[in-house]
């Protein structure tokens, strides 16, 4: 009953920095296309059974439980997030806890970092990085920052109750305060604004209730998705100009999205009528493009998380089918084809790393 | 002659002999006890031989063979019975029977049911058994149709006995017993019966236990071998509880008599949870109070050999009080109370209309409230009226019982909406039938639908919550037959019982994802089909007057499967927790030197997911324990020391995961009896 039951935004440096980009092609002198996907999956409440598991695309195979074959260990209590930088992958277990670093090749765990405030578990959720950085918001009411060099926590930042997603834009991180913990209260509906040379908040800014995914274009404009109060006051979809930080509805229905070349590919699913749908909207325009992206009558049960391959802009999703069984990975092709599916990668599966 | 007039005969026999006030009719374990007394020369009045619905009978005796320390160590000797354990002394216990789920399990304290409406289903880890006389299990209901009609109205009774006073030239008897073991266990207990005059005795009872609970299990964190793993100590796993009990015997004439009981409960100890990979600290901070009383009544009046009357009541509150210190919130911390009370009373009459043909009609109501300190919350009442009608026919050979229950509840609450009043009938009917007058088999057969109601927390908890819940239905049809033998050689006596059935849950309630994934709700949503077997065999061979053996076996087979929705990826699946094949045994080996009882019980694999897939089984398991004790007299004090080996394989199974089980242990236990 304690649980706040996880949704999950997927948030990929890789996106957000286009230098990482740069770097990340530098290494390979074939074309680039994606051979494999790293599929992060929560796992059931309690049951230490989140997952990261590998799927091989040529060969079309899996492994389940790729972090468990490569290091005679399971990954542990509720996989939140993960992020890749370099030739690292940064995994967020917040049950257990702690972040796990994984090399990005062989699955194999280069630290685990662990996240305590004495004897309090921090409960880390959501990571980004920005500039040989990785930050990290926790249950505790706080953004700790991990030097990707030393791979050692270099800071920690107070914000506002529960803090959620995360982005930068310029060098300003900015936070989003859920107050999911403060549900009692009436959450928290306020976005943190932190200098990243001193990192210290600077500002808050006020958006819907129960804000928990952020994301940026590259013309400074972030999006917010704030959950509401599952009450009178609904969830909203909210654009921040972050040169005049005015706050605009959009009047959109939105449960998660990611920005991809200044395209939001959003999803949402309505529990009580469990209908889904996947828009694309237009960030320079501000308009949807795509009123149905899925063409081809494709239907997720409980959509989960979304992602887009740079190569040739494939959007991936993830089926959570119930929230307790083992989900899916659904893979459609830009005009919304469905191209394949893989069937049972973990229970919860929030995540995807595309690897080239 | 008929079994009833055997049975009144016998009664009136102790009475006489026994000074004793305990009469018939009190609840259907007193005649169990007085029946199992005169098995000497009747074995074909064995209750769990006889009885049309299955039956399995632990005695006193019986039990302390079990190397049990709570009720619930006892019950897992059940065929039939999954335990839900979450491991120590003060981990939560459940009793689900034939996979019907905990709550529809009505769990007997002297002839009255314990309610919990919050949960729907009690806590069987806070009995202990020291003051137990005998505890049985019934599938569908008891054989007796003479009782409350609560008693009608659950899928099966699990029934605890408490001892009874009985006098013979002592006006006051009682023991007491000290228990001390592994873990830092201490658990003092004493019991007293004094003869205040003719008609009056009382009793008084009493156990504290404390324990540190600090035992060390071995973590694995992968499912094969070459995984690694750690030894840890299960933390916050104290527990302390003090019980205090009074009881009041009055036999007011030849014709009447009855008792009151009151009871005073206290435990205050640490929620473990389940264990986190590489985080035993989010595990250290919860803690939960209990705090208990009640008392009920019972008065039973024979007007004549025909007529019959019994009036129940009683008065019970509980609380919780349950705290995280470290919660996240900006409190810092998370304290939710928890408060229940019901008033409840039942008249029962019975009227024998011949030597083999009953009726009877029974009327209870109940009234049962909560209170918490949670934001909204509904500060929820309901008032159940329970009717019921039954008639049986038993002669030697044959028995036939019909039972309908009505059952009517009126919900209210102070703020917000008013869950669905429910208006039921639920009927049963049960025969046996022996086929051969010179041979002890009989066939046995019964059908029962029942349902349960949905509790407050499924109705009214919070945002999960929902008022617009129905009853849970459960079907049950039973086809077994029972076989006794006696006297052949060596073999004083041995009994045997196979019973098939197949049991339906319809709307079963569950919790599903509603508003957001944020917000969970409770739906009448799923179907379970369960097909099973129980098996229950025990003898007693006797070598010589001073050496015999008695021994208990039983093998369940439950095939309990999701059949909720053909598209689902679980149809067709085993529930969680529900192992396909389960059984226990026991060996007590009796002689003049000293006494040796071992006992095992066994699981196979189980799953934690709806899923049954590999990376979800939980392994088999079995826990063996034996142990020696003696008895001997000094000075007209009966003594009894025994030491008891527990888990001695030490295995730190998993019944729940995450939740591991204590391994190898011991505890030594000194009971005098004056």
């Amino acid at each position: 009953m304690k649980r706040v039951n996880l949704l999950i935004l997927t948030i990929f440096a890789i996106l957000l920095s286009a230098c990482e980009v740069e770097d990340i092609k530098k290494k390979t002198d074939l074309p680039n296309e994606t051979v494999k996907l790293l599929v992060l999956s929560e796992g059931s409440f309690t049951n230490n059974n989140s997952t990261l598991a590998y799927y091989d695309l040529k060969n079309k195979t899996t492994d389940k439980d790729y972090f468990l074959t490569q290091n005679k260990r399971g990954l542990g209590e509720t996989a939140n997030d993960m992020i890749r930088y370099g030739s690292k992958v940064y995994i967020v277990m917040n049950g257990s806890s702690r972040i796990e670093i994984i090399d990005i090749n062989t699955g194999k765990s280069i630290r685990q970092i662990p996240m305590f405030e004495g004897n309090v578990a921090k409960g880390p959720r959501q990571i980004i990085s920005h500039n040989g950085k990785v930050y990290v918001s926790s249950f505790d009411d706080t953004v700790t920052r991990i030097d990707t060099a030393s791979m050692t926590i270099d800071g920690s930042l107070k914000t506002g109750f529960d803090p959620e997603g995360m982005c930068v834009v310029g060098e300003k991180l900015y936070v989003a305060n859920s107050g999911g913990l403060e549900w009692a209260n009436g959450y928290e509906k306020t976005i943190s604004v932190v200098d990243l040379k001193t990192f210290s908040e600077i500002q808050e800014l006020e958006v819907g209730i129960n804000p928990v995914h952020l994301h940026a274009d590259n013309q400074g404009d972030i999006y917010v998705v704030s959950n509401g109060d599952y009450g009178e006051n609904p969830a909203r979809f909210q654009r921040i100009d972050t040169k005049t930080n005015t706050v605009t509805d959009l009047n959109l229905n939105v449960t998660n999205f990611i920005v991809f070349q200044n395209k939001a590919y959003m999803y949402s699913y309505d529990y009580f009528t469990k209908k889904m749908s996947v828009k694309v909207f237009d960030c320079l325009t501000e308009k949807v493009i795509n009123e149905h992206f899925i063409s081809d009558g494709t239907i997720l049960n409980i959509p989960y998380s979304i992602q887009i391959d740079p190569f040739n802009n494939d959007v991936y999703m993830t089926d959570a089918i119930d929230n307790s069984v083992s989900g899916d990975v659904f893979c459609f092709d830009k005009t919304g084809k469905l191209k394949f599916q893989v069937r049972e990668v973990g229970i919860n599966p929030n995540n995807i790393i595309l690897l080239d | 002659m008929n079994l009833l007039v055997e049975k009144r005969n016998l009664i009136v026999g102790i009475l006489l002999l026994s000074g004793s006030i305990i009469t018939f009719s009190q609840s259907k374990t007193d005649s169990v006890t007085h029946l199992r007394e005169v098995t000497i020369t009747q074995k074909a009045l064995n209750p769990e031989i006889k009885s049309a619905t299955p039956v399995q009978i632990l005695s006193e005796k019986k039990i302390q063979t079990l190397n049990a320390l709570l009720l619930s160590d006892a019950v897992k000797h059940f065929p039939g019975v999954t335990i839900k354990d979450y491991g120590g002394i003060g981990g939560l216990k459940t009793i689900s029977v034939r996979g019907l789920g905990a709550t529809h399990t009505a769990v007997v304290y002297d002839g009255i049911a314990v309610s919990d409406v919050q949960t729907g289903q009690i806590d069987i880890g806070r009995f202990t058994l020291d003051n137990v006389q005998s505890i049985s299990l019934n599938s569908g209901q008891t054989d007796q149709i003479f009782q409350p009609a609560r008693m009608f109205a659950s899928a099966s009774v699990l029934s605890i006995q408490t001892q009874k006073p009985v006098f013979s030239n002592r006006n006051i008897t009682g023991k007491i017993s000290m228990k001390a073991g592994s873990f830092g266990l201490i658990n003092p207990s004493f019991t007293f019966h004094g003869k205040i005059n003719r008609r009056l005795s009382a009793s008084f009872n009493g156990d504290w236990l404390s324990a540190n609970g600090k035992y060390p299990y071995t973590l694995h964190y992968g499912t094969q071998y070459t995984d690694s793993s750690s030894v840890e100590i299960r933390k916050n796993t104290d527990v302390k509880n003090i019980r205090l009990e009074g009881t009041l015997f009055a036999g007011f004439s030849e014709k009447s008599n009855g008792y009151l009981k009151a009871q005073f409960f206290n435990s205050e100890r640490g929620l473990p949870g389940a264990v986190i990979f590489y985080n035993d600290k989010s595990t250290s901070s919860q803690r939960l109070q209990d705090n208990s009383f009640f008392t009920q009544a019972n008065f039973t009046h024979r007007f004549s050999n025909r007529w019959a009357a019994q009036a129940n009541a009683k008065f019970n509150r509980s609380g919780i009080n349950y705290t995280d210190s470290a919660w996240m919130n900006s409190a810092q911390v998370l304290e939710n109370t928890y408060n229940q009370r019901e008033i409840y009373g039942s008249i029962a009459v019975m009227n024998s209309v011949t030597e083999n043909l009953s009726f009877s009609a029974a009327s209870d109501v109940s009234l049962n409230t909560m209170e918490a300190n949670l934001h909204n919350f509904a500060y929820p009442g309901r008032l159940t009226w329970q009717s019921s009608l039954a008639s049986k026919y038993a002669t030697n050979r044959i028995s036939l019982t019909g039972s309908l229950l009505l059952t009517q509840t009126y919900e209210s609450v102070k703020s917000g909406v008013t869950a669905d009043n429910q208006k039921k009938v639920s009927p049963f009917v049960s025969f046996s039938v022996k086929p051969l007058e010179e041979i002890n088999f009989r066939i046995r057969s019964f059908y029962k639908n029942i349902f349960r109601m949905p509790s407050f927390n499924d109705l009214y908890y919070l945002r999960t919550g929902e008022r617009k819940l129905r009853p849970e239905d459960a079907h049950q049809i039973n086809l077994g037959i029972t076989y006794s033998l006696s006297k052949l050689k060596w073999l004083e006596n041995i009994d045997f019982s196979a019973d098939m059935y197949h049991n339906r849950i319809k709307n079963k309630i569950v919790a599903k994802p509603s508003a957001s994934l944020f917000e969970w709700t409770m739906t009448n949503f799923g179907t379970v089909h369960i097909t099973g077997l129980d098996l229950h065999a025990e003898a007693l061979i006797a070598f010589s007057e001073d050496i015999s053996v008695e021994t208990g076996v039983n093998y369940s087979y439950q095939h309990a499967v999701d059949m909720t929705d053909e598209t689902n990826r679980t149809y067709g699946h085993q529930l969680p927790y529900t192992p396909f094949h389960s059984g226990s045994g026991r060996v007590n080996l009796i002689n003049q030197w000293v006494n040796i009882a071992y006992s095992v019980i066994w699981s196979g694999v189980r799953y934690s997911n709806a899923q049954n897939y590999t990376e979800n089984r939980l392994p088999a398991y079995s826990d063996h324990s034996i142990s020696l004790n003696k008895t001997f007299i000094i000075d007209n004090l009966t003594f009894r020391p025994s030491i008891e080996f527990l888990n001695i394989f030490n295995k730190n199974y998993e019944v729940i995961r995450g939740f591991p089980m204590p391994g190898r242990s011991f505890r030594i236990n000194i009971t005098v009896n004056i």
